[in-house]
């Protein structure tokens, strides 16, 4: 075959495929695929984080000295504390209940292992633990994102800060506005009107609208655009947790 | 070529699990550039697995850098193909598509940067793995 036959070839099975799998024909190659691919990635990332890990630590290197003195007198103070960590255990527990309570009671958790930070997210579970394109990942109360493709035993959730993400929420002085994702990975916090106060470490949180559980956390406003002659105030969202270090998180079914 | 294999497969898990990236456009492109022949079934599989690893569409990447090989195979009889800044203009304009395609994100910093990489790359390739260094002569 001349290679000009060749590439006409591979571009009629390309486009072959592309059709084939945006109407799902061809799920039975992807569902084996994933169970080579999660091994892999689970491993490469679990790799990655350590280096994070192994990369401050050969940092602090210089102040070990130090470090060492501190430890000492943190081990006299965890015996103490670690007497009292008892009593406390059962009162945290009482409290949390209480706490744990800005999502609705009917909502249920799946925990999932993340297994890549490209772009989007991956989690190893997918269409077989019941996660279905839509749903809402958090982790503690701060919003991850949204899962928006699944597998049997994977899921791409799209991040807060990804520039396709459109989230309604609100400031903790109670402005409304929508967040979306910068190039880089930033978030901004737009569509505050001008007469809503908004200042620094305000809290902004989901609205409850498009889908999104109300009250999660998103993060604090870090930095406020000042422009008196839009009709909107701008403003910069430091996430409140750091995406990529992430090990686990839950996504959240509606019951 | 195993070696080509294996290098485009450690692309392909970097960019789909740590970095968002089009570190496999690069590689690909570095293959089109010098080793052209019996390239397409090692370019076709990269866009199949790198699509399988991303969870995109089964054979979007492949149809992409398979139109890149078209668009350089075309127009390398054309113009110079030796001509670095014929090769850079080309992986930069894929660069930028591709970027903007799939990770909604043009930095024009870390397009220049990799770029700049890609240029020294290229260089090294030439000089130490094409055949005219390796025969020590220049093909006609």
């Amino acid at each position: 075959m001349s290679s000009i036959n060749r590439l006409y070839f591979f571009l009629t099975i390309s486009i072959l495929l592309i059709i084939l799998d945006y109407f799902g024909q061809i799920n039975f190659i992807k569902a084996p695929a994933d169970n080579i691919i999660k091994p892999i990635k689970k491993t490469i990332y679990s790799t990655n984080l350590a280096l994070i890990n192994f990369r401050s630590i050969i940092l602090q290197y210089p102040h070990m000295g130090n470090m060492q003195k501190q430890l000492d007198e943190m081990k006299k103070n965890n015996d103490e504390l670690s007497l009292k960590a008892g009593l406390l255990q059962e009162e945290n527990n009482k409290l949390r209940k209480q706490l744990e309570a800005p999502l609705p009671s009917s909502y249920g958790f799946i925990p999932a292992q993340v297994v890549g930070v490209s772009r989007y997210m991956e989690l190893a579970s997918g269409a077989k633990e019941n996660i279905a394109v839509g749903m809402s990942v958090i982790d503690g109360s701060v919003l991850i994102g949204k899962v928006i493709s699944v597998t049997s035993d994977r899921s791409l959730v799209r991040l807060v800060s990804d520039p396709e993400t459109v989230v309604p929420v609100r400031t903790s002085r109670g402005g409304a506005g929508v967040i979306t994702g910068q190039a880089g990975g930033g978030i901004s916090l737009t569509k505050i009107l001008q007469k809503v106060p908004l200042f620094l470490d305000d809290l902004v949180v989901t609205s409850g609208e498009e889908n999104f559980p109300p009250n999660l956390l998103i993060g604090k406003v870090g930095y406020i655009v000042a422009d008196d002659t839009s009709p909107y105030k701008q403003a910069k969202v430091n996430a409140e947790v750091n995406y990529n270090t992430l090990t686990t998180v839950f996504v959240i079914i509606s019951t | 070529m195993i070696w080509t294999a294996i290098l485009l497969l450690v692309s392909i898990i970097l960019e789909s699990t740590l970095w968002p990236y089009p570190l496999t456009l690069v590689m690909v492109f570095m293959l089109i550039s010098f080793f052209p022949q019996n390239s397409l079934l090692l370019i076709f599989l990269a866009g199949v697995i790198l699509d399988l690893f991303n969870l995109r569409l089964l054979g979007m990447d492949s149809l992409i850098f398979l139109l890149i090989y078209t668009v350089i195979d075309r127009y390398s009889k054309k113009l110079q193909k030796e001509n670095i800044l014929f090769s850079l203009t080309i992986l930069g304009t894929a660069l930028i598509t591709y970027n903007l395609l799939f990770f909604r994100n043009f930095d024009p910093v870390e397009t220049l940067i990799t770029l700049v990489l890609s240029g020294v790359l290229y260089v090294l390739i030439k000089r130490f793995f094409t055949r005219e260094r390796i025969n020590g002569r220049l093909e006609v």
